[in-house]
């Protein structure tokens, strides 16, 4: 629910609240003052009539002013009623209010009737009801205007600096620039995230700085190990456990330093400078890149078939597109079962890797994170498919992985990077 | 033949040169820029391994100088950074190769002998071994005055074997020398065996001596004992 919203319900429900008890308070008092001052007039009235009758004249109109003469004297007090008479005009009976004396005028006993029609209950209930409740809808929806209006022009620079915050990314190296506005609460929020976006971005930087000066700095002792160790294996050994023993250290000397190279890469991915893009035939690299696999694909006796008929020309950095190109092949291969099918095609600006393969254990959404592994393989890191990832996001490309009826399928769209010249 | 290591890491140079002895190399280590510089203009080489990052200097600057000096001299980079730009003005400048570090010893002798090969003999050169005559220029086998049709891996791996003939190669020098980094699509490195097994039978039909044998647990060995 929006902010405004929020506020404006809360303010509706305690305006509400505040309406029904004041309805009542408006009913009652109203009703007070006009019982009061009804019972006035109608006593003033009987003592009227009660003055005239003392002089002889005896004045009726009913059913507002009766007058009984009675036999015997009535101890009875005179008081008020409310009470309802039959009309025989409207053929209804109507509400009155009525006040009745006793009085010996003249040495004959009276019973003097005054009457006032009373305004009915529920007319004036409802009567206030009705205007109170056009007064709340006016309210309701002034307010309602009032919070378009808002949302246009009091949260416009809200609203910028969320657009600027959604598009923010520490890869993209560029500090955020958050527009001001008139709103204390809002700047004070623009001054935070400025602050936390720049100090995030520095911390990135250094961390970024570091993981590449670390990459860089373990090279030096890996070539020694490798090299040391290449050199032992030269020589004649007595134990004949040795020389496996040394030649592990060495595979995983190797897998260190890959690894290592490999992470080196997805640093460098970050900053897009570093490689310049050129137009490229596509389904010649493809082509290629199966012609460098071949014997990766004849070794497992992999069914091969491609459709490679789109001439489509991109716009593409040439090493990041052979990257590309041999993690997805690599991975169609080495994933692939022995005599399984692989089947590439290019429709238009989509390339499609179709592979056979053992079902996926993991959400196939973790594929693309680093370290994640389908099925863990001697010479594999787990870092394949997130430099794949990282490529594609540099260019702004879709991929997406599905596993259907015992195939795996891979899609690329190319289309951000077609040549347009 | 006269090599000189320009390395900082004093383990990685002596390593390399223990390495290389083997080959009848003469080899000078030169451990900073300014040592380097001296032997540089002190006396002429048949080829240079230069490290780019030195203490006191850039190795680039070492193969103008290089360059400058000797111009028979070959020049092979090693650097720790994979940085294309670096390759591509160390190439620019003269350098006739590039290796990143950590690499295979077996894959650093096997590129100076190709470096030496194309600078001494002016591109081919003929290596004969008894009764192989591989022509390095036309990438050809001959056995006893007979071509013998070899495929392009199987060439590879022969002329890999012979740069470091008696020394052991283990597999993954040989996959990474032969496949580089096509060698990612495999699940493992067994399939190795299939192509050395197809090289020697090649090698045997033809009247060549078995010269390929394997070393248990490590790998293969091109060996004329």
């Amino acid at each position: 629910m929006k902010l405004l919203n929020k506020i404006s319900l809360y303010y509706i429900f305690n305006t509400a609240v505040l309406f029904i008890v004041g309805l009542f308070a408006i009913y009652f008092s109203v009703d007070w003052i006009i019982a009061d001052s009804s019972d006035g007039q109608l006593r003033d009235t009987a003592t009227e009539i009660t003055l005239k009758l003392t002089r002889g004249i005896k004045t009726e109109y009913p059913p507002l002013i009766e007058i009984k003469e009675l036999s015997t004297e009535p101890h009875i007090k005179s008081a008020f009623k409310d009470t309802t008479v039959y009309l025989e005009s409207e053929n209804d009976n109507e509400a009155y209010r009525q006040y009745t004396v006793y009085k010996k005028i003249n040495d004959r006993n009276y019973r003097i009737t005054v009457r006032n029609s009373l305004i009915e209950k529920e007319d004036l209930f409802s009567t206030i009801l009705i205007i109170l409740t056009i007064i709340l809808t006016l309210l309701l929806i002034i307010l309602s205007l009032i919070n378009r209006y808002s949302a246009r022009k009091i949260f416009k620079p809200f609203y910028d600096n969320l657009t600027q915050l959604e598009k923010f990314s520490l890869n993209k190296n560029d500090s955020i620039v958050l527009a001001d506005s008139n709103i204390e609460e809002f700047n004070e929020l623009t001054k935070a995230l400025t602050k936390l976006a720049e100090k995030a971005l520095k911390e990135y930087r250094s961390l970024k700085e570091f993981s590449e000066n670390l990459s860089h700095e373990l090279q030096t002792p890996v070539a020694v190990i490798k090299a040391k160790i290449e050199l032992l294996l030269q020589k004649e050994f007595a134990d004949p456990d040795l020389p496996a023993s040394l030649q592990s250290i060495m595979n995983n000397a190797d897998k260190l330093d890959k690894l290592n190279r490999t992470l080196i890469l997805l640093t460098k991915l970050d900053t897009a400078d570093l490689f310049p893009i050129q137009k490229i035939l596509l389904s010649e690299r493809i082509e290629r890149t199966l012609d460098n696999f071949s014997d990766a694909i004849q070794n497992k006796e992999i069914k091969l078939r491609t459709n490679l008929g789109s001439k489509l020309n991109i716009e593409f950095n040439d090493n990041l597109l052979d990257i590309l190109l041999s993690n997805l092949i690599s991975n169609s291969i080495k994933h692939n079962i022995h005599g399984g099918e692989l089947f590439i095609a290019l429709n238009d600006a989509v390339l499609v890797i179709k592979n056979n393969g053992k079902e996926p254990k993991q959400n196939p959404e973790n594929y693309f994170k680093r370290f994640v592994y389908g099925e863990k393989l001697q010479n594999s890191l787990g870092l394949g498919l997130a430099i794949v990832k990282k490529i594609c996001d540099m260019y702004g490309m879709e991929i997406t992985y599905q596993f259907i009826n015992g195939l795996h399928m891979i899609e690329l769209n190319f289309n951000k990077t077609k040549d347009t010249k | 033949m006269k090599l000189l290591l320009i390395e900082d890491e004093k383990d990685l140079a002596g390593t390399i040169s223990s390495y290389l002895k083997e080959e009848d190399y003469l080899i000078e280590s030169a451990h900073s820029y300014s040592e380097a510089f001296e032997k540089i203009h002190l006396s002429e080489y048949d080829c240079a391994l230069v490290d780019l990052m030195l203490p006191d200097g850039n190795g680039i600057d070492l193969v103008k100088k290089l360059k400058e000096v000797n111009q028979k001299c070959g020049i092979i980079i090693i650097s720790a950074k994979e940085s294309l730009e670096d390759k591509i003005t160390g190439l620019n400048l003269g350098a006739d190769d590039y290796i990143t570090k950590p690499f295979h010893l077996a894959e650093l002798n096997a590129r100076i002998k190709s470096v030496i090969r194309r600078k001494q003999f002016d591109g081919g050169k003929v290596i004969e071994i008894n009764e192989l005559k591989i022509d390095t220029d036309k990438r050809e086998l001959t056995i006893k005055n007979i071509a013998i049709e070899l495929t392009r891996r199987e060439y590879d791996l022969l002329l890999f074997f012979i740069s470091n003939k008696e020394r052991v190669l283990n597999k993954e020098a040989i996959v990474e020398h032969v496949w580089g980094d096509n060698s990612s699509a495999f699940d493992n490195f067994d399939f190795v065996y299939t192509h050395i097994k197809n090289l020697r039978k090649k090698l045997k039909d033809n009247g060549a001596g078995d010269y390929l044998k394997s070393v248990y647990g490590i790998g293969y060995k091109f060996t004329l004992r």
